[in-house]
């Protein structure tokens, strides 16, 4: 497939071992056999894997005019399961990236010293992070848009969870948490690796038409019931969150947020410190938080009217909220004070689920409302965040053309999610509205990048062949909770691995 | 008919942007468009920038403002001056609706 549309063109590779930076042309052969994005990246493991890579990577769709192509990935042996692992970047980060000048970060070997990396116009510099170890992660993007001048820099972050090697750190986009359930954070800490930055100011070609098809479906898209709506509030409903929350929460919600290009606004921005219904500039500097993670917000929910606050800390920290949701349950902790302090703990790398007898699955905390078998199913294989709900949430699974069965609906999500993966497309979108189909996603990249071998059956065997390839490398740590399987599911993930 | 915005309907994800910089320059991209988000993050304060060929339009949150060339902008920071550096709107002259407007997936946008 030719590159000319849709790619910057550039493979950056940096070595940490040697402080150094080295590039190489994005490869016509490699993206005609694996597209982009998390499979693009998983092969890219591959050829590094002697020396624990991180890969950070873009799809075809990122950054273009595609709805909701705001999405990167992020692919990397999880400290926390054992196995390898993508995760989602689903803000402003990965098109930043991409317009950087770079479509895939590769980074090697690990720093002596702390380090950042700082990507911009085509160029890539290591600098040392001295200034900026031990900030968190709040501090730590100030810092950095400061350093470099521009409000508009965007970053992936690592808070003192990261930098302590904490098993629930998280990498962070921004001042905001991600989709990062499997430790990248304290992965991004073992390499003194604090911060990636980026800005990107570079122009991507698109196939003539491309704009006016893109127009077109998203209007399509708007015209779901779910779109007349925004923020997190409904998110949470359709997952059948407690009313008790969603009211907790629409009292103190400000404006909501979409990605690159999002049909949906799904990011709600809570005031804490401040009225929300207060349009001027707030005089304080950190009035509130935005929300960005559905499993998060549901699993600190027994806080109540604290859980704002305490979120902002888990947030500020660098630490994973499902799993620290789970931790605080566990030990029965609702008080503020009390929670504020077991955070803190946890940011400085003491405590995990497993020594705190916390049910988890290959050492990552559970989804936290509904065990069905699909839902155990996707978390069993690990290669995917279930910090993405592991279900349709703008309908039903029939609304969507799911299968009926257990297994055909875990099929279902994890094919979905590699396509968005793989795409660049957001994964949380794409359980919005049923008109991302594989298909129509296919559709959407052979569009853009005039790729016209690009179809349906094309993209599915690359998402089958990313996922069996996913789960032959790394051994699992951890197992899952008993009876958390059936025969049928364990026979299931076996297949998905065979491929 | 001028672009106008409704400034709370905005959620910030930018398409309006690099859809008038394909207009502009014919790529996908932000750098070049007569608009700009601009975003105070941790505040969540924000809304857009439109270089018309008169003047500035401010379309905060709280309501809009109209800058004269020249005049000084009250808590401009760095990141909004590369604005005035670009092309102004010119409403798609060859266009129907103008592309911004046909890309805003929420109607912030239209012609007034």
């Amino acid at each position: 497939m030719e590159l000319e549309n849709i790619y910057s063109g550039k493979i950056l590779l940096v070595d940490l071992d040697e402080g150094s930076c080295d590039e190489e042309e994005l490869d016509e052969d490699l993206i005609g056999e694996a597209i982009g994005g998390a499979a693009v990246n998983l092969a890219l493991y591959r050829k590094h894997r002697d020396r624990d890579p991180v890969i950070l990577g873009c799809g075809p769709l990122t950054g273009t005019f595609a709805p909701s192509g705001c999405a990167g990935v992020v692919t990397g042996k999880s400290p926390v399961t054992g196995r390898v692992c993508h995760v989602p970047l689903v803000l402003q980060t990965a098109v930043e990236m991409k317009y950087s000048g770079f479509d895939f970060v590769v980074i090697l070997g690990a720093s002596e010293t702390p380090v950042r990396l700082w990507l911009h116009d085509e160029l890539a510099e290591i600098a040392g992070a001295d200034g900026l170890w031990g900030r968190d992660v709040w501090a730590s993007t100030d810092w950095l848009r400061h350093e470099h001048g521009d409000d508009s820099v965007q970053a992936l972050v690592i808070g003192p969870a990261g930098e302590n090697g904490s098993p629930l750190a998280q990498l962070s986009e921004g001042y905001w948490g991600s989709r990062d359930i499997f430790g990248l954070g304290a992965l991004l800490g073992a390499k003194k690796l604090k911060a990636v930055a980026m800005r990107g100011m570079g122009g991507l070609e698109v196939a003539d038409g491309f704009f006016q098809e893109a127009v077109r479906v998203q209007r399509e898209i708007r015209k779901g019931d779910f779109f007349q709506g925004k923020g997190m509030g409904p998110i949470l409903s359709a997952l059948g969150a407690d009313g008790a929350l969603v009211d907790t929460l629409s009292k103190r919600a400000h404006r909501s947020l979409a990605s690159h290009n999002g049909a949906y606004a799904p990011y709600t921005f809570l005031m804490i410190d401040e009225a929300p219904d207060v349009w001027v500039e707030s005089k304080k500097d950190e009035p509130g938080l935005l929300l960005t993670d559905p499993a998060g917000v549901l699993s600190l929910q027994g806080l109540g009217e604290a859980m704002p606050a305490v979120l902002r800390r888990i947030q500020r920290l660098g630490l994973e909220p499902n799993a620290c949701g789970a931790l605080l349950r566990k030990r029965e902790i609702v008080d503020p004070a009390a929670a504020e302090a077991a955070i803190q703990e946890l940011a400085r790398g003491i405590g995990d689920l497993a020594s705190a007898g916390v049910e988890s699955v290959y050492s990552t905390a559970p989804w936290p409302l509904t065990r069905s078998e699909e839902e155990r199913l996707v978390q069993a294989a690990g290669v995917f965040s279930h910090a993405v709900p592991p279900r349709p949430v703008g309908g039903s699974h029939a609304d969507f053309a799911a299968p009926e069965d257990g297994t055909g609906r875990a099929r279902w999500w994890l094919e979905r999610m590699a396509a968005c993966s793989i795409l660049g497309l957001c994964p949380l979108s794409a359980l919005l509205s049923p008109v991302f189909s594989p298909a129509e996603m296919a559709r959407w990249a052979s569009l853009a990048a005039g790729w016209e071998e690009l179809d349906e059956e094309k993209l599915l065997g690359t998402c089958r062949r990313m996922i069996s390839e996913t789960l032959e490398l790394g051994e699992p740590s951890g197992s899952v909770p008993d009876g958390w399987l059936s025969p049928d599911g364990e026979s299931f993930l076996r297949e998905l691995q065979q491929g | 008919m001028e672009l106008a915005v409704d400034s709370l309907r905005c959620t910030g994800c930018r398409v309006c942007e690099y859809a008038c910089n394909y207009h502009h320059d014919g790529d996908c991209s932000a750098i070049g468009a007569s608009l700009m988000l601009h975003r105070v993050e941790k505040k969540n304060y924000f809304g857009l920038m439109v270089k018309r060929e008169r003047n500035l339009l401010l379309a905060r949150p709280e309501g809009e403002e109209t800058v004269a060339p020249g005049e000084q902008v009250e808590g401009a920071g760095a990141s909004s001056k590369p604005i005035l550096m670009r092309a102004p709107c010119d409403r798609c002259a060859d266009e129907d609706v103008p592309l911004c407007v046909q890309a805003c997936p929420t109607g912030c946008l239209s012609m007034a």
